[in-house]
């Protein structure tokens, strides 16, 4: 089984969208309610990033199997302005906006990925797996 | 936390931070990574290691090669960020003499 879904980011009902691909893919795969919720919760920061950021992106997101282990990638995508001080952005203590930010990402998920090219865009990926 | 490794491009410089531990299990994909960087003449990569909290012989091995392809390649490496426990590392194996590295210094 493997499975691609995208979603065009671009206004607040496309975060509702995602979230609801992203708890249905994640109860497919068998996550249960907690670790549905922490994708969910996941999702939405990174979704609420690009509207803030970068106005508009593409979430991707890929049910993952490996060594008969099952888990969730989610990737998103967006050609806004990059971030220029990505360890600050990462810094526990240095939460500025209302949600949880990329840390709190970081901790919901396995494994968390930033690539930034600056002027040109950011690129996110994201690994959950069922334990 | 195991590892995680971000990027951030700005003209010629590449940063990586890298973030976690980096041993026998994490190195295969600090590798991996690293190997995906494309080495030029122009441009400085510079790896920030203030957020590894434990590094073995294997991350040791990572960052030999990566040095080792950047030299083949006339490339520019350089190591920030390092905290003592990691910079003793790179001076008792002889690293440090070889590599361009900046003890806590920080990436702007």
């Amino acid at each position: 089984m493997k499975s691609l879904l995208e979603i065009t980011i671009n206004t607040e009902s496309d975060i509702i969208a995602a979230r609801q691909i992203a708890r249905e893919t994640s109860n497919t795969i068998g996550f249960d309610k907690v670790d549905q919720a922490r994708i969910v919760t996941a999702i939405s920061e990174i979704a609420k990033n690009i509207i803030m950021y970068a106005l508009v992106g593409v979430i991707t997101i890929e049910i993952l199997e490996k060594d008969n282990k099952k888990g969730i990638s989610i990737r998103a995508i967006d050609r806004g302005p990059g971030i220029v001080d990505i360890k600050s952005v990462l810094d526990e203590s240095n939460l500025k906006g209302l949600g949880a930010g990329l840390p709190g990402v970081r901790r919901l998920m396995d494994s968390l990925e930033i690539e930034s090219d600056v002027g040109k865009g950011t690129r996110v990926y994201m690994e959950k797996w069922l334990r | 936390m195991e590892l995680n490794i971000h990027f951030r491009k700005i003209n010629n410089v590449l940063s990586v931070f890298i973030e976690g531990e980096i041993d026998t299990f994490t190195a295969p994909k600090l590798r991996e990574k690293l190997e995906s960087i494309v080495i030029s003449q122009e441009r400085l990569i510079e790896l920030d290691l203030s957020k590894v909290t434990y590094m073995d012989s294997t991350g040791l091995g990572v960052f030999v090669a990566l040095y080792k392809n950047v030299t083949r390649e006339n490339g520019n490496l350089k190591l920030v960020g390092l905290t003592a426990r990691i910079k003793r590392l790179f001076n008792i194996t002889g690293l440090s003499e070889l590599m361009n590295i900046e003890v806590g210094a920080k990436v702007e």
